[in-house]
């Protein structure tokens, strides 16, 4: 791969997210010294079951992060912006304008009380923008996610929409000041299926035209392949396995991972009816003082080492991963 | 929203309206039963013969049959003709309809009161929820939803128009006049909305909404002052218009104390002086005017919220 001369638009390292619920009791960790490195354009996945922390990780990198939670990082960088010590003050200058989100359902995440084009406008004038302006661009970011009849959707409220209509009107919303991260947590999982195809090529579309680099938290597998550039796997809240989709879904390293994998819905139609493989467990609690590598008590292959000592995190090829039998021959570790 | 919606809507108020006038009016007419005073001995004096008794009742047609005095006082009710008051010896109707303007704007600045007092404390009780103002909002507001309200009224009397003499001790004096009546009116109801907005407010600073608000980088004080008030004022303005009635008995007191010449010190009035009719009228007005604020306050929330049109 030829290097690539441009920075990074993110680079978040050792971002932990504790919840405190008493001040006599430890911090309990959310999110756990996550590490992630974005170019732009690139489209990355976050994957994890729910409570995994993949939706705490993204609102961490927003900076929306309200007590009883608090978060700290080793390095926050935003488009160039140092936010790594930021007051709420210099995060919100860099939300919607840097980095944007969209929310996993559209209808709850717009107001409902006000027209979509009060919403458009209300986002864009936030830069000294006059009122004709904001109508103008309102219109134009609208076509750009392709909503038809933008003139009269304008005047609409949330409930008018159908749910893939809402879902670009959010996105629109989050594009209002071209920002340069779009994070999209769960964006198709309220949507019918075929909508969630197209609001997918639109995100697609956005990052190779804009250059937007996006990040999707999802738990959905099956719609990585046409997606993502890279994934990050997330098991109680830490990085397990982190790298090109391709070859993450080629060769997973983690056998975390493998067991993911294993437990979607088959894909070849010819495949006789076979009983899905589950994971079996559950995750661990994460109230309990954690020891090892969190996912010891589920996995088929550990060692005694580790549930005692928490994996290093290690690269095998272009993938990092965090398991104590990273980089065995594979026949050996199945 | 679109006309004829409106239209549909305001139509099936009205006769929600008319029906409920008529429920009240009848209730009025049976309880004129239940009152152990007997009008034509009210109107003819306590030295009245009984020829004279009986001809105040005939006069009264309290000598018909009850169905008969019924339809009569439906067709009077319908013609605003209220009786006559024999305290005042004037027609019930128009003494009704000169104290009604000044109960109306003590309604009115009442539920100002309620309004911003209730809608700010509650609001910045939700911003700052756990913090000072939030806790001090809290315990003010119950006290203020215990204490009785002439007792607040003979107190605010007292200090702020005896200890301090900024404000008249009474009367219908404007605008000075009106302050410490429409204080007294609307505190406990502040009180109460300030508990609604907390909790309307902090569901709406936790919904989706206001994350994605959050999101794209939206002032806070924006946030609030816009989003968070308007998506709270559906659950206030339903309070209100449920409360509405209770807001007017409570001005019967809060009227009598302070000497503000609206219906409820008329009808204060009226019951000490056995003036059944004239009593019967405020109550009437008193109705209608709760059922007009109702059906307005109704159209209100319709018109904030785009959902329910």
């Amino acid at each position: 791969m030829v290097s690539d001369p441009e920075p990074p638009v993110l680079v978040v390292q050792g971002l932990s997210t504790l919840l405190t619920m008493d001040r006599s009791l430890p911090p309990v960790p959310l999110v756990d010294r996550f590490d992630l490195t974005v170019k732009p354009g690139e489209r990355w996945a976050i994957v994890g079951e729910s409570g995994s922390g993949k939706s705490i990780t993204a609102r961490s990198i927003m900076g929306l992060i309200d007590p009883p939670l608090s978060f700290s990082a080793d390095r926050i960088e935003v488009d160039g912006v140092d936010l790594t010590h930021a007051g709420r003050d210099a995060w919100r200058e860099v939300r919607g304008t840097r980095i944007a989100m969209i929310l996993q359902d559209p209808l709850t995440a717009l107001s409902p009380v006000f027209t979509i084009g009060n919403q458009l406008v209300e986002t864009i004038r936030r830069g000294a923008v006059t009122a004709l302006d904001a109508r103008i661009r309102a219109l134009e970011l609208m076509r750009d996610v392709g909503l038809s009849e933008p003139e009269r959707r304008m005047a609409a409220y949330p409930h008018q929409l159908s749910g893939g209509m809402r879902q670009r009107v959010a996105i629109a919303l989050a594009l209002a000041s071209r920002p340069r991260v779009l994070i999209a947590d769960e964006p198709t999982t309220a949507l019918d299926v075929t909508v969630q195809a197209q609001i997918l090529r639109l995100l697609v579309g956005l990052s190779q035209d804009l250059r937007t680099a996006i990040i999707m938290i999802t738990h959905d597998i099956g719609i990585l392949p046409g997606f993502a550039d890279r994934i990050a796997v997330m098991y109680a809240g830490r990085v397990m396995e982190a790298g090109p989709v391709s070859d993450v879904l080629r060769a997973p390293q983690h056998p975390y991972t493998r067991a993911l994998l294993r437990a979607r819905p088959g894909r070849e139609p010819a495949a006789p009816r076979r009983r899905l493989p589950i994971i079996g467990g559950a995750p661990p609690d994460l109230l309990q003082p954690r020891r090892g590598c969190p996912f010891a008590a589920r996995c088929t292959l550990a060692l005694p080492v580790c549930s005692d000592v928490e994996p290093l995190t290690v690269a095998v090829g272009q993938i990092r991963v965090a398991c104590h039998l990273a980089g065995l021959p594979s026949e050996e570790v199945r | 929203m679109s006309l004829p919606v409106m239209l549909r809507r305001l139509a099936g108020r009205a006769a929600f309206i008319l029906l409920t006038l008529w429920f009240v009016v009848t209730l009025t007419f049976i309880l004129t039963f239940a009152v152990p005073t007997d009008p034509a001995r009210a109107i003819a004096g306590p030295k009245a013969t009984a020829v004279q008794l009986e001809k105040a009742r005939a006069a009264l047609g309290l000598d018909e049959p009850v169905p008969v005095q019924y339809a009569r006082y439906l067709a009077n009710v319908l013609r605003f003709d209220l009786g006559r008051s024999h305290s005042q010896r004037r027609p019930v109707a128009e003494i009704v309809l000169e104290r009604l303007p000044y109960t109306a704007l003590l309604a009115l600045s009442a539920i100002t009161v309620q309004l911003v007092l209730g809608g700010v404390l509650g609001l910045w009780s939700a911003v700052r929820a756990g913090g000072l103002m939030d806790r001090s909002v809290f315990l003010l507001s119950l006290v203020a939803v215990s204490l009785p309200q002439f007792w607040v009224g003979l107190l605010f009397l007292y200090l702020f128009g005896f200890k301090l003499g900024w404000l008249p001790l009474g009367g219908a004096a404007l605008p000075e006049g009106l302050v410490l009546p429409a204080l007294t009116l609307g505190l406990a109801g502040a009180a109460w909305t300030a508990r609604i907005v907390r909790s309307t407010a902090s569901e709406a600073l936790a919904s989706n909404t206001v994350l994605g608000l959050r999101g794209r980088g939206i002032a806070p004080r924006r946030i609030v002052l816009k989003h968070v008030v308007r998506l709270s004022a559906g659950p206030v303005l339903s309070v209100l218009a449920l409360d509405f009635g209770l807001l007017l008995g409570g001005a019967v007191l809060v009227e009598s104390v302070f000497g503000w010449p609206g219906i409820g010190k008329t009808a204060y009035q009226a019951l000490q002086q056995n003036d059944v009719p004239l009593l019967m009228g405020t109550v009437v007005v008193g109705s209608i005017f709760v059922l007009l604020i109702n059906a307005l306050l109704d159209v209100a929330r319709f018109a904030l919220d785009p959902r329910i049109r």
